[in-house]
């Protein structure tokens, strides 16, 4: 009887540990059976377009909630650097390309200075900011759609072998880069040790402001080349670029198992499946037909259960822990 | 300058004189002067607020002082910061482990020096970490998994861990402060055990602790400190515990002698066969009114465990309770007993009180009602605070006004606002946790005064306390708690530590001694 009962335990910690994996598979299959267009080529090479812009997005953010920060930021970030590259639109793509991830540093090094140095609280900090660098790009581009250099949109459209879009795999490369930086680096694991106790950290001797401001630099990085991959696939730059997407980031940061209170989560495979949940949900709903009316109401939805799942696990802990 | 010809033996040295450090309003040490060297371990002793934890803060570099000098095997040190203290040797082991709880035993070993991966640029090595770590991990003995996290360790495992980091970075001076507070009697042998290696090994080991006990079994040196003053030093073998406890508190021991008193039978609270899976087994005993009925066991045995499911902290898996109202014992669920008894909890910085704030507030948090306009409920503050100041009078607690914050507070004057909070309230039955954990030895006396008198007044308590002397000096009847069930009801004279123990540890281990 007794190994009966931990036989269930176990169970229930797989369940727990990967439901959310579960969850993304089981919607996978519904949505195939439900809808004949799903699980098709042209469907996913869609579905990675579409992700992309988040997938960059939510690359850097990991980091910064990692070490128990948030980075709302990183939309403007995005707009702002789609607003350099329209006023670069005279010069080579590239300078606009490297303008733009530059502009993403500077501004998230201002989020870092002001987080790390001045150890103002990052949420009201990079809310503030994020306010702040939609102003500044709403003036950049006069607040109207503003064309990029044909040479940069022709990059969006780029597909290796016929299948692969080249933004996605740009997003894609990114990811597996700052999972490495995580995993396998000194920096990595000073974000981890930071996250976990930041007066820890500092007794031992780890640079914890210089680690958090390098943090929002990368997470400004990402959220600009977030930017870059819009004005890319666009080929234009509009006023939506990037509202919105620090929320929607968070959401698939949180889902793919990062915490609120840092010390814990990864980009791949947490961030990446989070992500994937979400536009999932949205896609396949919109191959069945469904209104987008009622996509954020099953995103909404899905969070609900991914956070609660995760909370479970963690009630769990506690309780096993006493 | 005065440096003698140093023999192989005391080569390691470490040397602090004329140290002093003063906070607003508090001279926490005062021209300290301490000397520890290898394999030696001294004994650091002094009730709460004697300035041990500054000092040796001096020494792990977190503080710096206004005056006097350390010197490292004769040379001059000045340590800025923990990790200067780091550099030269130091290890600091808190009380509070510092720890990153999702990391691997590994990285928390080696995070201020990670390994290089052998072959690619840049990364770091984690196979290298968790086998080094492995390393140190079996020359003590020990058989944690250096890739297992650190949350999910026990306290006794992480506390090995620390101190293999400590090995680890080549410290030879190795701080540890009250680190037996949350050990099991096993977890404790094994870091005895680890601790007199260290000594073998040629470090220095400084030894901070509240039970002389320990001090007696274990270090080769003491050092007293009181009120930021050194009040004696010496090899512990020519002293009693006796002498250290007069020049810890600096007068003769008051041992307060205990009346045995008649307690009519007139239960308040009976629990009645709870159990909870694994952890309690049919508990079932009476609470009188205005004893003090003691809960006696060894760490595990389920003190804590009871009475946080007697009061719906925990689930339970069966069992009742009932409380006398109006002279009739009727059944409450553990959610209502919580609304009826005062529960001063094991940790009050966890759950006992609001650090945060003001010393007024803490002490009518738990009757806001009573101070609550019948319209609206606006709170009368002045009210309050007179209520407060009164306890801050008759409790003698030490703060510089009202409206101080708790945390600002020593820990003894912290638990007395605890108590104060309860008071306020007048329950009948009062449930105590630990009630003089981590106070000095005069706050606990004074409490122990404290708790007699309420008794005496009427009130029932349920004192829980992993000190026996406690348990023995103030309960009128104990029952002794091992594996989740009670195995002894004792009262009047068998209430003595042979007894105590010897249902504790249960009568085969009594023989086998």
């Amino acid at each position: 009887m007794h190994s009966r009962a931990y036989g269930l335990r176990e169970t229930q910690d797989v369940l727990f540990s990967y439901g959310f994996y579960i969850l993304l598979l089981v919607l996978i299959v519904l949505f195939t059976f439900i809808s004949n267009s799903f699980l098709t080529v042209s469907n996913w090479t869609q579905i990675s377009i579409v992700a992309c812009f988040l997938l960059a997005a939510s690359a850097g953010l990991t980091l910064v909630m990692i070490t128990g920060n948030i980075d709302l930021s990183i939309g403007s970030a995005a707009y702002l650097a789609a607003a350099v590259v329209y006023l670069t639109a005279d010069f080579p793509p590239a300078v606009s390309l490297v303008a733009g991830i530059l502009v993403g540093v500077l501004s998230g090094s201002v989020c870092g200075v002001l987080v790390a140095y001045f150890r103002m609280n990052s949420l009201l900090t990079t809310l503030g900011l994020m306010i702040a660098y939609r102003g500044i790009s709403l003036v950049l581009t006069e607040g109207t759609v503003r064309p990029v250099n044909p040479g940069v949109k022709a990059l969006g459209s780029i597909k290796i072998f016929d299948v692969f879009p080249l933004v996605f795999l740009v997003a894609l490369a990114v990811m597996i880069i700052l999972q490495i930086v995580l995993s396998s680096t000194k920096f990595g694991t000073y974000c981890y040790a930071i996250g976990n106790s930041e007066s820890a950290a500092e007794k031992i001797g780890i640079p914890v402001k210089p680690v958090k401001l390098a943090v929002f630099c990368i997470s400004g990085a990402c959220g600009a080349l977030s930017g870059l991959l819009s004005s890319m696939y666009l080929g234009e730059v509009t006023t939506f670029t990037g509202r919105g997407m620090e929320f929607q980031a968070v959401a698939a940061v949180v889902i793919g198992g990062t915490s609120l209170f840092g010390g814990r989560g990864s980009v791949l495979p947490g961030s990446l499946a989070g992500v994937m949940l979400l536009i999932i949900i949205n896609n396949g709903l919109g191959t069945r037909g469904v209104s987008p009316y009622v996509y954020p109401f099953a995103a909404g939805a899905v969070m609900f259960v991914a956070i609660y799942l995760d909370s479970l696990k963690n009630m769990r802990k506690a309780w096993r822990a006493r | 300058m005065t440096e003698t010809h140093a023999d192989t033996r005391t080569a390691t040295q470490l040397r602090m004189s004329g140290i002093s450090k003063a906070f607003p309003g508090v001279q926490a040490l005062d021209d300290v002067s301490f000397e520890a060297r290898g394999g030696e371990i001294v004994g650091l002793v002094g009730v709460n607020g004697a300035g041990k934890s500054t000092l040796m803060n001096v020494l792990g570099g977190i503080y710096q002082p206004e005056r006097g000098d350390i010197h490292i095997d004769g040379r001059e040190v000045v340590l800025q910061s923990p990790k200067d203290a780091g550099r030269h040797g130091i290890a600091f082991i808190h009380q509070e482990l510092v720890f990153f709880a999702s990391q691997t035993v590994a990285e928390n070993m080696f995070i201020s020096n990670l390994f290089a991966h052998p072959s690619l640029p840049l990364l770091v090595s984690k196979k290298a970490a968790i086998r080094e770590a492995g390393k140190y991990l079996d020359m003590l003995g020990s058989t944690i998994n250096p890739a297992s996290r650190m949350e999910d360790l026990s306290v006794g495992e992480r506390q090995v861990v620390e101190i293999a980091r400590a090995l680890a970075m080549g410290s030879r001076f190795v701080i540890l402060d009250e680190p037996t507070s949350s050990l099991s009697l096993k977890e404790k042998r094994i870091l005895f055990e680890l601790i007199k290696r260290m000594k073998e090994e040629g470090k220095a080991v400084i030894y901070i602790s509240h039970f002389l006990d320990e001090i007696f079994e274990l270090c080769d040196k003491y050092i007293v400190l009181r009120n930021g003053r050194v009040h004696g030093h010496g090899e512990v073998a020519d002293v009693t515990k006796n002498d250290i406890v007069k020049m810890i508190i600096g007068r003769e021991v008051v041992v307060a002698d205990k009346v045995n008193r008649a307690i009519e039978h007139k239960p308040v609270l009976k629990v009645e066969n709870i159990r909870r899976e694994k952890v309690l087994q049919n508990v079932s005993f009476e609470l009188h009114e205005g004893e003090i009925l003691g809960l006696w066991g060894l760490m595990g045995s389920g003190r804590t465990e009871l009475v946080r499911a007697m009061l719906g902290l925990d689930r339970i898996d069966g069992g009742g309770i009932f409380l006398a109202t109006e002279g009739h014992l009727v059944e409450v669920s553990p959610r209502q007993l919580l609304r009826h008894c005062g529960y001063i909890t094991e940790s009050r910085h966890a759950d006992g009180l609001f650090l945060t704030q003001p010393v007024w507030t803490n002490i009518t948090a738990t009757a806001l009602r009573a101070y609550a306009s019948r319209l609206l409920r606006f709170m009368d503050m002045r009210n309050e605070i007179a209520t407060a100041i009164d306890f801050i009078k008759s409790m003698r607690i030490a703060t510089p006004g009202h409206a101080t914050r708790v945390e600002n507070l020593s820990g003894g004057n912290q638990q007395k606002v605890v108590f104060a909070k309860w008071l306020n309230r007048k329950d009948r039955v009062l449930i105590m946790d630990e009630p003089t954990r981590g106070v000095d030895v005069g706050a606990k006396l004074e409490i122990g005064s404290l708790i007699r008198q309420r008794a005496q007044e009427g009130t029932s308590t349920l004192l829980i306390s992993s000190e026996i002397e406690e348990i023995v000096n103030l309960s009128d009847r104990v029952l002794i708690l091992k594996e989740g069930r009670i195995v002894g009801d004792v009262g009047g004279e068998e209430i003595n530590n042979q007894t105590l123990m010897r249902y504790a540890l249960g009568e085969e281990a009594i023989d086998a001694q």
